[in-house]
């Protein structure tokens, strides 16, 4: 119980004077930080691809409504949207006569689209099941409703059901 | 070293995450009276006021559908729900049709599997938006979200993406409102059609199974959409309608059917893109994390308040056994003890307070011999100790070798069998190391732990210490005599048995705190550590956060040390399994672990502030603060210390307990990690110069 008999002797006896916990190696440490690097990554990662997974605004295909006869005559429209598939833009040109909120959301056509790539998914949206729709009734209509994403991403509408 | 910050951040980033999710999906809706309220219509197209329940707003000129006369569109709002929606579907089965259920996102995200199946059982599926929020109260881009969320988690649930979409409490045309309408149009322009309703079957008032099997349907043969409900409450009188209700309205020749049919509009539903799937896959998988961390924290949260109570009763009624205990004693109190002490007092650097401290232990009442090691100071503390000349004071010089060394060398030169320790920044009063001695009667007993005072408690920092110490030297400690499983002796004031430190070998210098290093070792010997509340020293405290941090840090992470080193204890028998058991289970608990989820505890409550019952949450704070207040009045009391210093005690929640806990949170990283410490010293002030007296 002098203090000479802190030294060790012998292996055994060094290690159990060693400090508790204290790792010289540093293999603790270092294992510590991939642990903690990776999951911060994962976190960061799931955080971004969350982000991804709430922007812009999801393809939807909204059926045409059945038009009461009496109420419109129907037939001009269907023509228009139809011939022209593979370029949706003079429609997306087209000027939203419509009430304020009409433009806003319009931007949000460029998210949906960047999202397959940050998510890093196969691709498929673009080219939807061919449902009978994506017409819109009235030719004065089409510009506003063509602003909606999902609507001018049917580019193969086989026309009024 | 900054790794554990880091660590910490990014957690508290994640639970911060999951509670703001978890907060916002399911914010308060308000009561379902709520389109009662937005009154003007104005601004609504008479297109929409007078045409067909499903409306197409997207286009200027706004078109509106409506039933094939002599059909039902059944609509189900506000689901899934685990309870009604199977009841629900088995119901439609058995008839033989199929219903729409416009689902909220919010719901669907617990209950994917149920949104696959009334997909699969061929019925329709509608957004019933996120949170059941009032559209027309949120800005355009929260709309898009909410209904876009919800798309995307029913690809992910049922592989489907629909185009309809109810706006929630909406009712018919006739009542829709300006912001109602605003709400449509967004809708409209994200590519969906507004269904709205012609019929209200009022289930939501539950005003009786029979009220809504006898819903007045309109006259004639004018096609129907009729609202009821598969969730958002007790459902149970629209489940014990359904059948009633279907049956009577397949006998009056109804076509009863999914709003899509009924309407004629050839699909409302399309295969989902992967992406859309994928997407809304992430949100569930992150909002099912999300619900498990919460509820993780409201159990851990619970388990707190819980530790923190049974605490508050067990050292209460500790305390209240050990003062009557001692209260018989001292009615025969007179020195038992008198054989001459030997006192050490280890040295470092003390030029500031060495000589109080000799002075005070000299000016002892008792026979004692005063061994001060100076363990190779390099601020002359030697030859200030030796320039008082006095007598019964001898120094000792050694090399630097930390303090366990110098101790050793104090103990090895000891004269006498009893000795007591005391730190170089520590007053004693005349009578302490008497009264420190007494315990020593008891041939079982083989060490004792004094009461340590602050002597500097001005200020913040200075009252929180000294609140701390009262509490847990007259609380916790007294706790620890009773039950026989006392964890350290501090440093600052304690007397041993010579030939018990010759028995655990000396004071051990394997950990940062070889004051519980030396006591747990003494308890596992099988010796009894008893308190002697009445032998009083008076220690400075740290007056800066920043020496505070490093005292703290020592002790903690010494304190993680000795306790593992000494784990052995739980499981071995007799006094060392007291101490392995009682003692070590109270350090764990209460200094390791609560410590450790006190974070998350003080995020959780700042949610609850926010996002729940914030009345609520302010008063359980109340609660908990109001027993920490009667507790530490009852400390201040056993020690006749003036409550006046219980002044800080409601700020001490604010900066000091964050303070604490960040300490072990560093401690308990470091000991994972392994990094090897430098001795963390204390800056001195030598602000001790007379024994002050209580």
């Amino acid at each position: 119980m002098t203090p000479g008999q802190v030294r060790p002797r012998t292996r055994a006896e060094a290690r159990r004077l060693a400090p508790v916990f204290v790792d010289r190696s540093g293999r603790r440490l270092r294992r510590i930080r991939i642990l903690v690097g990776g999951a911060i990554a994962a976190l960061a990662a799931y955080i971004v691809l969350a982000v991804a997974s709430l922007l812009g605004v999801p393809a939807v295909q909204s059926p045409l409504l059945p038009q009461p006869a009496a109420a419109q005559p129907a037939p001009t429209p269907i023509a228009t949207p139809t011939p022209e598939p593979p370029s949706p833009s003079p429609t997306q040109a087209a000027s939203t006569p419509g009430p304020a909120p009409g433009p806003a959301p319009s931007p949000s056509s460029i998210p949906v689209e960047s999202s397959p790539a940050v998510a890093s998914v196969p691709v498929p949206s673009p080219t939807p099941t061919p449902s009978g729709t994506a017409a819109s009734p009235a030719p004065a209509d089409r510009g506003s409703s063509a602003s909606a994403p999902g609507r001018t991403k049917a580019p193969t509408p086989p026309g009024k059901p | 070293m900054r790794i554990h910050w880091v660590a910490l951040a990014a957690l508290v980033v994640a639970i911060a995450g999951a509670l703001a999710v978890q907060g916002l999906l399911h914010r308060a809706s308000p009561g379902q009276d709520a389109a009662a309220r937005a009154v003007a219509t104005d601004e609504v197209p008479s297109a929409v006021t007078r045409g067909g329940p499903v409306v197409d707003a997207a286009p200027a000129k706004p078109q509106t559908a409506a039933p094939h006369p002599r059909s039902v569109a059944l609509t189900f709002d506000d689901g899934p729900d685990p309870r009604w929606t199977p009841e629900i579907l088995d119901i439609l089965r058995e008839h033989g049709v199929h219903a729409t259920f416009f689902v909220v996102g919010n719901a669907a995200i617990e209950h994917p599997g149920l949104v696959r199946r009334i997909v699969d059982e061929g019925n329709e599926i509608g957004v019933h938006t996120l949170t059941h929020v009032d559209l027309g109260g949120i800005p355009e881009w929260e709309r898009s979200l909410e209904l876009g969320t919800t798309q995307r988690v029913i690809a992910a649930a049922a592989g489907v993406t629909t185009s309809l979409f109810r706006p929630p409490y909406s009712s018919t045309n006739a009542a829709v409102s300006n912001s109602a309408w605003a709400a449509m149009r967004t809708a409209g322009a994200d590519g969906y059609l507004s269904v709205l309703s012609t019929t209200d079957s009022r289930d939501w008032t539950r005003p009786g199974a029979e009220s809504i099997v006898n819903v007045p349907l309109r006259e004639g043969d004018a096609g129907q959409i009729l609202l009821m409900h598969d969730g958002g409450g007790d459902r149970s009188e629209t489940v014990a309608a359904l059948d009633a209700l279907l049956t009577r309205l397949q006998g009056d020749g109804y076509r009863v059917t999914t709003v899509g049919e009924a309407v004629g509009l050839t699909q409302t539903m399309t295969k989902a893109s992967t992406v859309d799937a994928a997407a809304g896959s992430v949100v569930i998988a992150g909002a099912t994390a999300s619900d498990v961390l919460v509820t993780a924290l409201v159990w851990m949260l619970a388990l707190s308040g819980i530790i923190l109570i049974v605490r508050a009763v067990l050292v209460v009624g500790a305390a209240i056994r050990h003062v009557r205990r001692t209260r018989v004693d001292l009615g025969e109190w007179r020195p038992v003890i008198a054989e001459p002490i030997t006192v050490v007092v280890p040295a470092y650097n003390e030029a500031a307070g060495i000589e109080a401290a000799v002075r005070s232990i000299a000016a002892s009442t008792h026979d004692v011999e005063i061994l001060v090691v100076d363990d190779g100071s390099t601020d002359g503390t030697a030859d200030i100790v030796e320039g008082l000349a006095l007598p019964r004071v001898r120094v000792i010089r050694q090399a630097n070798g930390g303090k366990p060394a110098a101790l050793n060398t104090g103990i090895a030169q000891a004269s006498h069998e009893l000795i007591v320790m005391v730190d170089g920044d520590t007053v004693f009063e005349p009578d302490t190391v008497t009264r420190l001695v007494q315990p020593f009667a008891d041939p079982v007993v083989g060490a004792v732990s004094g009461n340590t005072k602050v002597a500097n408690r001005g200020g913040l920092i200075g009252s929180w210490q000294h609140i701390e110490y009262v509490v847990g030297f007259n609380l916790d400690r007294r706790l620890f005599d009773v039950a026989e499983c006392m964890p350290t002796v501090p440093g600052a004031i304690g007397a041993f048995r010579r030939s018990v430190l010759a028995r655990v070998g000396g004071v051990p210098a394997d950990t940062l705190a070889e004051d519980t290093d030396l006591t747990m070792a003494i308890g596992r010997d099988g010796w009894r550590v008893v308190y002697q509340e009445d032998a009083i020293a008076w220690t400075e405290a740290p007056a800066t956060f920043g020496a505070l941090w490093k005292q703290r840090y020592r002790w903690c992470y010494g304190t993680l040390q000795a306790m593992w080193k000494h784990r052995g204890a739980v499981t071995e028998r007799g006094a060392a399994g007291k101490l392995g058991r009682r003692g070590l289970g109270y350090l764990l608990v209460l200094q390791v672990l609560l410590p450790l989820v006190a974070p998350a505890v003080d995020l959780f409550a700042l949610y609850g502030l926010f996002f729940l019952d914030a009345p609520g949450v302010i008063g359980v704070w109340c609660a908990f603060l109001l027993v920490q207040l009667l507790m530490a009045f009852y400390a201040f009391r056993l020690d006749r210390e003036s409550p006046k210093a219980l002044w800080s005690l409601p700020l001490q929640q604010f900066v000091y307990r964050q303070f604490m806990y960040l300490v072990v949170v560093q401690s308990v990283f470091t000991a994972l990690a392994g990094t090897h410490l430098r001795w963390h010293r204390m800056e001195r002030y030598g602000s001790l110069r007379e024994p002050a007296r209580r």
